[in-house]
């Protein structure tokens, strides 16, 4: 066939210029594997800041936070200092539907001691319902208990990550250890986590009762927030809306006024986390895209250049019998074997270089086969329109002036 | 087989006309070996380029085989070139880094004829180069690269062999070797047109149409005596 014919006659021109044909290839190459890797990482990041939000938030829950608006903190930095336990307490008393709820507070890092050894430590109180509304237990040791909580005993549970570093491999449970020039009682080694959506190493803190962590750390009464854990059919709406009403109440707040706390549900949360991942999704592969805007520009250069070089052959082709078409379509064909070629090592490297990071420092990958075909195409489209322009000048080329 | 009738081709070269062919009618029978001779600038170019469909004439008429090719598409002159013609040029016009087989059957990526086993290699031979089909352009000596540029006019077996100087770029030997060649495919049928200023490869041919300031100024039946 000569259409087939034509496009062997590609080939064999793009073995015969091998250097510009590796020239044209590296532009693309660098585009595609650019778009392949970035857009693999950052599907892979989304979905495993997802995963661990699933693992975070899982079961029907919600959120009450100090502090008005969206996730953000007070006017000027400052917490808001009016939400209490017993506004938590009052919202769960009065909503059925509201099955646990566990307020919290926390600390910055806070200097902890133990046989002379300190190290700074994050310091979180809850109570004794977190074990269950968060879903984490502890591994060793027991959680404190309601009691604990009502007497704010100097109790605490630590994280692997403190067991390890800073009781240096003995057992932590039943020993004693000073937060600040506090004295507690380590009781727990709680359940490994890993890092939580805000970034926070969740193995390397202490949990104390809330009250313990109010009254003898901190030396406040308010609270950041509470997480409540709801009944399995409960309405989500219904139940913000009542717990809103019951916090205007007691915060003295009239319609028309701007609430002090927010409340969430985890679909919020995650369609926030979704939006604030743009950066993977969007720019990096625009940046990508750029790369292989330059390396389509490049080609067409050189597909230009080599029209040029080429007159007599395109000459001499048309002379034997070569209608425009052929040259056109050998031309357009080149460029296009060109970036396809480029396309599929760009990938065979790009998924390379996704083991090579996701073994060495476990950069999450979501390769798949949309993002593959997808560089495949965007490379071989790259190749055709970078073409067009060479292929034409080529095909419009007059014999008698390249035969001289 | 050709026939030219006040054929007119004008070209403009900045602000100036030049009349390349001013009514130049010519006809030249199938088994004719004709050598077209003139001065640089004489027109002979432009007529090589007209009788190989790689110009079309401004005005007049060019019958090839009784129909008008002036009425023919790009795609319909692009067919006869490749099946009715084989062009030799002085500069050779061989791919580099191209084998001379793969040279040779140049003609054949733009046939529709199905027979092209073998054309390559018997067209190499009857240029006496059938056993350099491996070689590239660059181990050829000059003589022979022109052979395998004459094998690739062969090798559709055309009617009408155009030669535009094909000895200009060879030593004295290789161009005995080049006409000797012609000679022995017109003996074989082929009506061959040679373009040249030098009378000694005028001398080859059996007619010598000398052209100047784009006119026919002479027509002699017989530039040396036709042998019988």
């Amino acid at each position: 066939m000569r259409f087939v014919r034509v496009l062997h006659q590609s080939m064999r021109a793009l073995s015969r210029h091998r250097g510009r044909t590796l020239l044209m290839m590296l532009g693309t190459f660098v585009g595609v594997s650019a778009l392949t890797v970035l857009l693999a990482i950052g599907r892979g990041t989304q979905q495993e800041v997802l995963r661990r939000f699933d693992a975070f938030f899982s079961g029907s829950s919600m959120f009450i936070r100090a502090g008005g608006g969206r996730i953000r903190p007070g006017a000027h930095g400052a917490p808001t200092a009016t939400l209490t336990v017993d506004d938590i307490r009052a919202v769960d008393s009065a909503i059925a539907e509201i099955r646990l709820a566990d307020p919290m507070q926390m600390t910055g890092e806070r200097e902890v001691t133990y046989d002379g050894r300190t190290s700074r430590i994050r310091i979180e109180g809850h109570s004794d319902a977190a074990e269950v509304v968060w879903n984490r237990s502890v591994t060793r040791g027991a959680y404190f208990t309601a009691a604990d909580v009502a007497s704010a005993a100097r109790v605490a549970l630590v994280g692997e990550v403190v067991a390890r570093d800073l009781f240096q491999g003995r057992d932590p449970v039943g020993e004693q250890i000073r937060i600040g020039t506090v004295p507690f009682q380590v009781i727990g080694v709680l359940a490994p986590f890993g890092i939580d959506p805000h970034g926070l190493d969740k193995d390397n803190e202490i949990i104390v009762p809330i009250s313990t962590l109010l009254r003898r750390v901190r030396n406040v009464d308010y609270i950041m927030g509470a997480r409540l854990l709801l009944a399995p059919d409960a309405d989500t709406d219904a139940v913000t809306a009542a717990a809103g009403d019951i916090l205007r109440r007691r915060h003295g707040i009239g319609p028309g006024q701007e609430d002090d706390f927010s409340l969430f549900t985890p679909v919020q949360v995650q369609q926030l986390v979704r939006s604030s991942n743009r950066v993977f999704t969007v720019f990096l592969p625009l940046i990508a895209g750029l790369a292989i805007l330059v390396g389509g520009i490049v080609v067409a250069n050189l597909m230009l250049m080599t029209v040029h070089d080429r007159r007599a052959e395109i000459g001499l082709r048309k002379a034997v019998g070569a209608r425009a078409g052929d040259i056109r379509l050998q031309f357009l064909a080149e460029a296009a074997a060109v970036t396809g070629l480029a396309g599929m090592l760009a990938l065979v490297a790009g998924v390379g270089v996704l083991l090579v990071l996701g073994h060495l420092r476990g950069t999450p990958s979501g390769m798949q086969w949309e993002t593959a075909l997808l560089g495949l195409g965007i490379a071989v489209t790259v190749g055709i329109v970078a073409g067009v322009a060479p292929a034409r000048r080529a095909a419009a080329l007059d014999p008698i002036q390249t035969l001289r | 087989m050709i026939e030219l009738v006040d054929v007119h081709r004008t070209y403009r070269k900045g602000r100036e006309e030049i009349r390349a062919l001013d009514r130049v009618s010519l006809t030249i029978a199938r088994g004719e070996f004709v050598a077209v001779m003139g001065p640089s600038g004489s027109g002979k170019s432009t007529l090589m380029n007209v009788l190989g469909l790689l110009d079309t004439p401004d005005s007049g008429t060019y019958l090839m085989d009784g129909s008008d090719v002036r009425t023919l598409s790009g795609d319909q002159r692009a067919a006869i070139r490749n099946e009715k013609i084989g062009f030799v040029f002085q500069a050779f016009h061989l791919l580099d880094r191209t084998t001379a087989l793969e040279n040779v059957e140049l003609p054949l990526v733009y046939s529709e004829r199905r027979d092209a086993n073998g054309r390559g290699r018997k067209a190499l031979a009857r240029v006496g180069l059938g056993d350099r089909a491996t070689h590239f352009p660059n181990e050829l000596s000059g003589g022979q690269q022109q052979r395998v540029a004459i094998a690739r006019a062969l090798v559709q077996e055309p009617a009408l062999i155009l030669a535009d100087e094909p000895t200009g770029n060879l030593d004295s030997t290789s161009s005995g070797e080049i006409l000797e060649i012609f000679r022995g495919l017109n003996q074989n049928g082929t009506t061959i047109v040679v373009i040249t200023h030098d009378i000694a490869v005028a001398r080859h041919a059996d007619r010598l149409v000398s052209i100047g300031d784009g006119r026919i100024v002479a027509d002699a039946g017989a530039a040396r005596p036709v042998e019988a």
